[in-house]
C-alpha cells in the first residue's frame, strides 16, 4: 500500500492534523518529543486507503537525538510516496531548510504552514503562490486547531499521490562540493545521491558506513578527496547552505511585522529561579497534592471503588456468579481473596483509572499550557548536579503518572550516560501516579510523616543522580530548548489526549493485572504464596514491617501501582500501624519498578543495565526502610 | 557598532550574531536547528539562571556553554 508520512519540528501541530486526517488522536504535546513511537494509521483519500505515519519531531536529516534519528530511518526504510512538511508559519525560516532538505533528497512534499492564525496576529505576511512557485512543491496554509486548511491539503495530496512521482522535475542548486561528491557515487538509495553525498561529507557515521559497503574502492576515494576539501575550506558554509537557500527563497514574499512580543509577567515569573520554584509548589501541590491525592485517590476512589464497584456492583455480581457456578476453584478465581474481577478488575477500574486518569489529565493542562519547557529551563540548574538537564524534566515529571510512559520518553534526552541516569531515577525514586496517589492519600492523615517521606525519596533522588554522576564517564549535555508560547489549553484537547493516554495505558496495564490475579490465584491455591511469604518474613522483619507486606512487595513487583493498592488494603484492614505505614511508603517507592516498567527497561537500555537498575532499587529500598525503622526505634528510646 | 558577546548583552537589547565561536559540528548543528545562525538578528531576555534569546518569533532557551559561544554586533 501506498504510504504518507507526517515531518516537521516539534510542536507544529503534527499530531492534530494526524487526528484530522484519520480520526486518531495520538498525544498531542507542547514540546519536544511526545510522538516518541511512529505512530501508524489509515487515511482515505479520494476513495484509496494509505498507511500514514505521524513521526516524532525531526529538524533536519543530521539527526541530534534518538527520536530525530528513528525518523530519518523511517523516510529511509520506508520511503513514503509522500511527505507532508508541517511548519509552524511564522518561524518559516527556520523550518523552509528542511522543506528544501526533503526535496533535495528526492521526496514529494507538500509544505503546510501550519498555525496561521498565530502568524496572522503577529502580523506575518506570506506569499504563498510564490512561496509555491519558487520551491517547485504545493503550499497549503492552515490553521489545524481551527480545522482550516485540512480539505485544501487533502486535495492537494490526492494530486500528488495519482501523479507520476518521476514527473517531479524541479531540480534544486547543491552545494559544489556536493554536487561534485554526488556525480562519483554510483550505488542506489532511498534518498537521492545528493542527500547521501551531503551526508557523507557532513560525516553522518550512519551514511558513511553504508557508503562504505555499497561503492567501490575508487569511488570512495574520490569521496575522501571531495571531503578533505570540504574540512580545508570554511566547513560553515556547508552546515548553512541550506539556510541561506531558505533565506533567498523567502525574500520579499516572507514580511515580518517590527512589533515585538513583550515578555508577559506570568512568563517572567516562570522564569525566574525563586519565581519558578514558587509556581512549582503551586502546581505540585494543587496538581499533585490536591488533585492526584485528595481528589482522585481519595474522593474519586471512595466513590468508584468504595461505593459503586464495593457496595453495589461486586456484592450483586459475586451473588450471582455463586449462583450460576458451584466449582470452589472457579469461583475463587473470578471472585476469591486473587479473583480476577475482587482483585484485578476492581484495582484497575476502581484505583487506578481514577487516579491515572487525573494524573494524565493534570500532566495534558501543563503540556499544553506551554509550562513545562519552562520547568525545564527553571530546573536547568538543579539538574546539573546530577549530571543531566533540564530536558530531563519531561521524563522525570511523566513519570510521576507512569514509569513505564516515562522510560520511553528519555528517549528524548541526547547521550547513553543522560538516558541511564534519567530511567535509574525513574525506576529508583519517582513514584507514579498510582502509588503516589494512594500514597498521598495514606500519609495524609499525618502531615509529619508526609513530609518524612518527601524529605527521604527526595533525598535519595538526589543522591543516586550525585553518585551516578559521578561514578559515569563522559560529560554532560548543556540544555537548549525551544519555549514554545503560553496557551490557554482548549478543555477538548485535553480531554482527547488524556483519553488517548488512559486508552494506552489501559491496553497495557488490564492484561497484566489479569495475568497477575491468575498468577497470585496459582500462587495460592499451591501454597507457593504462603511459602513466598514465608521467605521474604525475615527481610520484612528487618523492616520492622508484618509479614503481610511480603505479599504487597510482590505485587509491587508485578506491577507498582498495584502494590500501592495492597498497601492501601492492609492499612484499611488495621495491619499497619503509623510508623509501619511510614516505612512500608517509603520502600515501596523505591522498590523495584513494575514488571512492565522493567520490560521497557530491557529493551530500551539492555539486559544487563536493566538488572544492575533493579539490583540497586531492590537495595536501596531495603537499606532505606532498615534506616528508617532504626531512627524510629531510636526515637521511642 | 562593537562585537560583543551574548553574554555582556543587556536584558532586551538586540544584535544580529556575527560569529558562533566552536568548529565542533554537532553543537553547530544544534544551534541551526534553533535558527541560530550567523546573520539572523536575536534578543536578549534573560541571562539568569540561564540564556533565553528571541529568534524571529521563538524563544530559546540556551546552557551558559552554548550561550558563551554566540557574538554578535549591536548598534548601541
Ligand atoms: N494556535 C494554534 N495552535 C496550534 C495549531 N496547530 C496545533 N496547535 C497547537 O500546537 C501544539 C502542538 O501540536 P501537536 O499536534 O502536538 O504538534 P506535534 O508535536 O507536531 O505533533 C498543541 O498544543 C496544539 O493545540 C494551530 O493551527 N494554531
Amino acid at each position: 500500500m501506498h504510504s504518507i508520512a507526517l515531518i516537521g519540528n516539534p510542536n507544529v501541530g503534527k499530531s492534530l492534523l494526524f487526528y484530522h486526517l484519520t480520526g486518531n488522536y495520538v498525544t498531542v504535546a507542547n514540546y519536544p518529543g511526545t510522538t516518541v513511537e511512529i505512530t501508524k494509521g489509515q487515511v482515505n483519500l479520494g476513495g484509496r486507503n494509505y498507511v500514514i505515519y505521524d513521526t516524532p519531531g525531526m529538524y533536519s536529516f543530521s539527526p541530534i537525538t534518538e527520536e530525530e534519528a528513528v525518523t530519518r530511518r523511517l523516510l529511509w526504510e520506508l520511503a513514503p510516496d509522500l511527505v507532508v512538511h508541517v511548519t509552524d508559519a511564522k518561524n518559516l525560516p527556520r523550518m523552509l531548510p528542511l522543506t528544501l532538505e526533503l526535496i533535495s533528497a528526492g521526496f514529494q512534499v507538500i509544505l503546510v504552514l501550519n498555525m496561521m492564525d498565530e502568524a496572522e496576529k503577529a502580523g506575518v505576511r506570506i506569499n504563498f503562490t510564490r512561496l509555491a512557485e519558487r520551491i517547485g512543491v504545493p503550499v497549503v496554509a492552515a490553521a489545524f486547531t481551527q480545522g482550516r486548511g485540512v480539505t485544501a491539503l487533502k486535495r492537494e495530496m490526492i494530486k500528488l499521490l495519482a501523479a507520476n512521482k518521476s514527473q517531479q522535475f524541479f531540480i534544486l542548486r547543491e552545494h559544489p562540493l556536493v554536487a561534485k561528491a554526488a556525480s562519483f557515487l554510483q550505488a542506489q538509495y532511498p534518498f537521492s545521491r545528493q542527500m547521501v553525498a551531503r551526508l557523507y561529507l557532513e560525516e553522518d557515521q550512519e551514511i558513511k558506513k553504508l557508503v562504505h559497503q555499497k561503492e567501490s574502492r575508487e569511488v570512495q576515494e574520490y569521496l575522501a578527496g571531495c571531503l578533505a576539501k570540504v574540512k580545508k575550506q570554511n566547513d560553515n558554509e556547508l552546515l548553512l547552505y541550506r539556510f541561506r537557500q531558505a533565506e533567498m527563497m523567502l525574500s520579499g514574499i516572507f514580511r515580518t511585522s517590527t512589533r515585538h512580543s513583550k515578555m508577559g509577567r506570568l512568563e517572567a515569573l516562570m522564569l525566574q529561579p525563586l519565581g519558578g520554584f514558587l509556581l512549582m509548589v503551586v502546581v505540585a501541590y494543587v496538581g499533585l497534592y490536591l488533585l492526584v491525592g485528595r481528589f482522585g485517590a481519595g474522593y474519586l476512589v471512595d466513590l468508584l471503588e468504595g461505593v459503586l464497584l464495593g457496595e453495589i456492583v461486586l456484592p450483586v455480581f459475586s451473588a450471582w456468579l455463586h449462583r450460576l457456578i458451584s466449582s470452589p476453584k472457579t469461583l475463587d478465581l473470578l471472585v476469591g481473596d486473587f479473583g480476577i474481577i475482587t482483585l484485578g478488575l476492581r484495582y484497575a477500574l476502581g484505583v487506578i483509572l481514577p487516579i491515572v486518569s487525573t494524573y494524565f489529565f493534570v500532566f495534558a493542562w501543563l503540556e499544553d499550557s506551554g509550562y513545562l519547557p519552562r520547568l525545564a529551563f527553571w530546573a536547568n540548574s538543579w539538574m546539573r548536579p546530577l549530571g543531566l538537564n533540564g530536558r530531563a524534566i519531561l521524563p522525570l515529571t511523566l513519570g510521576f503518572g507512569c514509569g513505564t510512559m516515562a522510560v520511553l520518553v528519555t528517549r528524548t534526552l541526547e547521550s547513553t550516560r543522560e538516558r541511564f541516569i534519567a530511567t535509574f531515577l525513574l525506576a529508583v525514586a519517582v513514584p507514579c501516579s498510582a502509588q503516589l496517589g494512594l500514597i498521598l492519600a495514606l500519609l495524609s492523615a499525618e502531615p509529619v510523616f508526609l513530609f518524612l517521606w518527601l524529605v527521604m525519596v527526595g533525598s535519595i533522588f538526589f543522591l543516586s543522580g550525585k553518585v551516578l554522576n559521578s561514578l559515569l564517564p563522559g560529560p554532560r549535555t548543556p540544555f537548549f530548548m525551544e519555549l514554545p508560547p503560553l496557551r490557554l489549553p482548549s478543555l477538548s484537547a485535553i480531554l482527547q489526549k488524556t483519553g488517548a493516554r488512559m486508552r494506552w495505558y489501559f491496553r497495557e496495564i488490564c492484561p497484566v493485572f489479569i495475568g497477575i490475579s491468575v498468577l497470585l490465584w496459582f500462587l495460592q491455591q499451591t501454597g507457593l504464596l504462603q511459602q513466598i511469604s514465608n521467605f521474604l518474613a525475615p527481610l520484612m522483619a528487618l523492616m520492622g514491617l508484618p509479614s503481610q507486606m511480603g505479599t504487597v512487595f510482590l505485587f509491587g513487583f508485578l506491577r507498582r501501582d498495584y502494590g500501592a493498592a495492597g498497601l492501601w488494603d492492609l492499612y484499611q484492614q488495621g495491619f499497619l500501624d503509623g510508623g509501619q505505614l511510614l516505612i512500608a511508603a517509603v520502600v515501596l517507592t523505591l522498590f523495584l519498578p513494575c514488571l512492565a516498567q522493567l520490560g521497557i527497561m530491557m529493551r530500551e537500555r539492555g539486559l544487563f543495565f536493566a538488572m544492575i537498575i533493579a539490583g540497586c532499587a531492590l537495595l536501596v529500598a531495603i537499606m532505606a526502610g532498615f534506616l528508617l525503622r532504626l531512627l524510629f526505634a531510636l526515637a521511642v528510646i | 557598532m562593537g562585537i560583543i558577546a551574548l553574554r555582556q548583552m543587556r536584558n532586551g537589547q538586540k544584535g544580529k550574531i556575527v560569529e558562533l565561536a566552536t568548529h565542533d559540528r554537532t553543537i553547530l548543528r544544534k544551534l541551526r536547528s534553533l535558527g541560530i545562525i550567523p546573520g539572523v538578528s536575536v534578543r536578549l531576555l534573560r541571562r539568569f539562571p540561564d540564556t533565553v534569546i528571541e529568534i524571529g518569533y521563538t524563544k530559546v532557551a540556551l546552557d551558559r556553554q552554548y550561550a558563551a559561544l554566540i557574538y554578535l554586533s549591536c548598534k548601541d
